[in-house]
């Protein structure tokens, strides 16, 4: 086995069909994909990321955010094409990213997280955690991104110090208890091969896209650690 | 010898007295803005007028510090795994939420009263 940084294409087209199926959620926003650094010396200088299919090779822009979008094209998932990066396995966490043109600056749309959260779960399988049989048998009869008890984490595009849930009047903070991981805590830093957020606690946080009480339209705020009190 | 009945035991873990750091319950906006002053204020500081908090420490060397206080219920039943997590839900709290820089100092602080999701 090769020691590359590569997602078979097959993940991001089951992913592309799941986004068009459940689009309702976000219906302004395009599906993208995104690499978030994930090993400790993780750095995107000089990185280039290719969609192999045989013998041919396709460049994939990356934006400024290493977010990319690709083709869909069911020959490239029947031939075993592979979206490969130029760094060892194991050096970014490749997730799904929807985003709503348009919104205020530092905030996300709660649809759009549970969009990103389905398109993973029924589909692309790009988040590093533990996939075990209940969870999958789960993702295979229902949702389990409505399930309260199924934790879905998310990275801030910066280490973020607080966000906050908000509709209307409403307005609600995520406690602490739902960032850095700080749910998981007990989990040992050998443990981190299993996840992909392990050194970028600073960024994660765990929005309860489970309660429907919150419309899809609900924005989250953040604030970032650098940002100004 | 007594024997815990099922009664006993479920008003042990749904129990009435109010859980975490009781400093912070009457903390106002005002006290913990002249209190935690952004590039002065130190660790040591904070611990000598709040006690210990919960800490979350990060490789590049900055820390989140939580002080909580849940005046609602002790709710032993929080720490039996996803059941607890279902009986909080809904839970108000007041948590004190501090960030540091790496050399120790207060960068910036939020206090602020969560329902537990």
């Amino acid at each position: 086995m090769r020691d590359v940084d590569e997602v078979p294409y097959r993940r991001f087209y089951k992913g592309m069909q799941v986004f068009a199926e459940h689009r309702r959620l976000a219906p302004g926003a395009a599906l993208r994909f995104r690499l978030y650094p994930r090993a400790q010396d993780a750095s995107f200088a000089g990185l280039v990321v290719t969609l192999v299919a045989g013998k041919t090779e396709i460049p994939v822009e990356l934006d400024a955010n290493q977010s990319f979008t690709l083709p869909m094209d069911a020959r490239l998932a029947a031939q075993d094409a592979v979206v490969m990066t130029n760094r060892k396995d194991g050096t970014y966490a490749w997730r799904v990213d929807i985003r709503t043109p348009g919104l205020p600056p530092d905030t996300r749309r709660l649809g759009d997280l549970r969009l990103e959260c389905r398109v993973d779960m029924k589909g692309a399988a790009l988040r590093r955690m533990v996939r075990d049989p209940s969870i999958m048998a789960l993702a295979a009869t229902g949702d389990p991104c409505t399930y309260r008890t199924f934790q879905n984490p998310f990275f801030a595009d910066r280490p973020v110090f607080n966000v906050t849930l908000v509709h209307g009047t409403r307005r609600e903070a995520i406690a602490g208890e739902w960032m850095y991981a700080n749910s998981a805590r007990l989990l040992p830093e050998a443990g981190y091969a299993l996840v992909d957020w392990g050194h970028a606690r600073d960024r994660q946080y765990i929005p309860a896209i489970f309660d429907a009480s919150w419309p899809d339209d609900t924005l989250l705020e953040f604030e970032y650690m650098d940002a100004p009190s | 010898m007594k024997i815990a009945t099922p009664f006993m035991l479920a008003a042990l873990l749904t129990g009435c007295a109010a859980t975490g750091n009781g400093r912070i319950e009457t903390l106002t906006q005002e006290r913990a803005a002249g209190m935690l002053v952004a590039g002065t204020t130190m660790k040591s500081d904070i611990r000598l007028a709040l006690g210990e908090p919960s800490v979350t420490a990060f490789p590049n060397g900055r820390e989140v510090w939580f002080y909580r206080y849940d005046g609602s219920a002790a709710r032993l039943v929080k720490y039996v795994p996803l059941v607890g997590r279902m009986a909080e839900t809904g839970t108000q709290i007041r948590e004190l939420r501090i960030l540091f820089d790496p050399d120790g100092r207060v960068r910036k602080f939020k206090l602020q009263d969560i329902r537990v999701q």
